[in-house]
């Protein structure tokens, strides 16, 4: 069973990594079809290079969500306000 | 000679009754069921299509500012001028639409600001960090990040700014950058990966 684990981690590898790679940042945003969305995945549970790969991106993609910063609340609702100006008062706009 | 001539004025006529006079048709009925309904006022387009979207536009200007006030500033000048051509905007893709506008409206400030480039380094340095609240992440990856990011070349930093950290989509990124969507792609596939090479190892070990 290890035998055959390892060729076929081996080919998966040998054949599939450098394309593997072009579609990976893809493969993140789900923008790739169907059908290229699930050979990517299949490479990605055989070989363990390209799944380390995907797990780094995924964890930075992570980490950039988390690095939004939070809305002063102050400056949102002055600027609600102004819009409401701005309904308001059409000649502001002038 | 004078035969060919007839026929392809002959083929052309067919072309303009059968082929654009229809295509035109259609376009003139898509234009009519897609447009605004023309019952609705300047502040009811103004509210349904902007009003909504005041945290995303302030968002994405202290993006490209990164400063809160010059943000603040952005998006006021942006409302007005979104205010002004409502009543030409023909109801598709919204955001895309306010997106364009902001973009255009920082250009022109910044054509109008381009004099007074020596700003006050207290009020410039990293403003929009005093804004951040508890979060879970790790705040050693955080801060790294955040040094990362600073030593990006700016086409990578802002589109990773405006779709990984900002949630934008690839079009919305294009039209606030101006710049086709294949573009926006390919340069936060290589912002990423140069993000990735700038930070420790350490500290992006997948945990098992």
């Amino acid at each position: 069973m290890s035998i055959l684990s390892s060729i076929l981690r081996s080919r998966a590898s040998e054949y599939d990594c450098a394309q593997t790679g072009r579609l990976l940042q893809r493969y993140l945003d789900d923008q790739l079809n169907e059908t290229l969305r699930k050979k990517v995945s299949a490479h990605l549970m055989m070989c363990a290079d390209c799944g380390l790969e995907k797990e780094t991106f995924e964890l930075l993609k992570a980490a950039l969500a988390n690095h939004r910063v939070v809305l002063h609340p102050d400056a949102v609702a002055r600027l609600r306000a102004f819009s409401t100006d701005i309904v308001d008062h059409a000649d502001h706009t002038d | 000679m004078c035969e060919v001539s007839e026929y392809k004025k002959v083929l052309i006529g067919f072309s303009y009754l059968f082929f654009i006079r229809p295509c035109q048709w259609s376009l003139r009925l898509a234009d009519t069921l897609l447009c605004v309904p023309t019952d609705k006022t300047r502040e009811e387009l103004f509210q349904l299509y902007v009003t909504g979207e005041i945290d995303l536009l302030y968002r994405v200007a202290l993006s490209l500012t990164r400063r809160p006030p010059d943000a603040e500033d952005l998006v006021q000048d942006t409302l007005i001028r979104a205010y002004k051509s409502i009543d030409r905007f023909d109801g598709r893709y919204p955001r895309a639409w306010l997106l364009t506008i902001l973009r255009n409206t920082n250009i022109n400030r910044g054509r109008r600001r381009r004099p007074e480039l020596l700003r006050d380094p207290a009020t410039h340095a990293d403003p929009v960090s005093n804004e951040k609240t508890d979060r879970s992440v790790d705040l050693m990856l955080d801060g790294a990040i955040e040094s990362a990011l600073g030593q990006l070349p700016d086409q990578f930093r802002c589109v990773i700014e405006l779709v990984d950290v900002g949630g934008l989509s690839y079009q919305e990124a294009a039209s606030t950058l101006g710049i086709p969507a294949g573009t926006v792609m390919s340069r936060l596939h290589r912002g990423r990966e140069r993000l990735r090479d700038l930070l420790p190892a350490s500290l992006l070990v997948v945990e098992s």
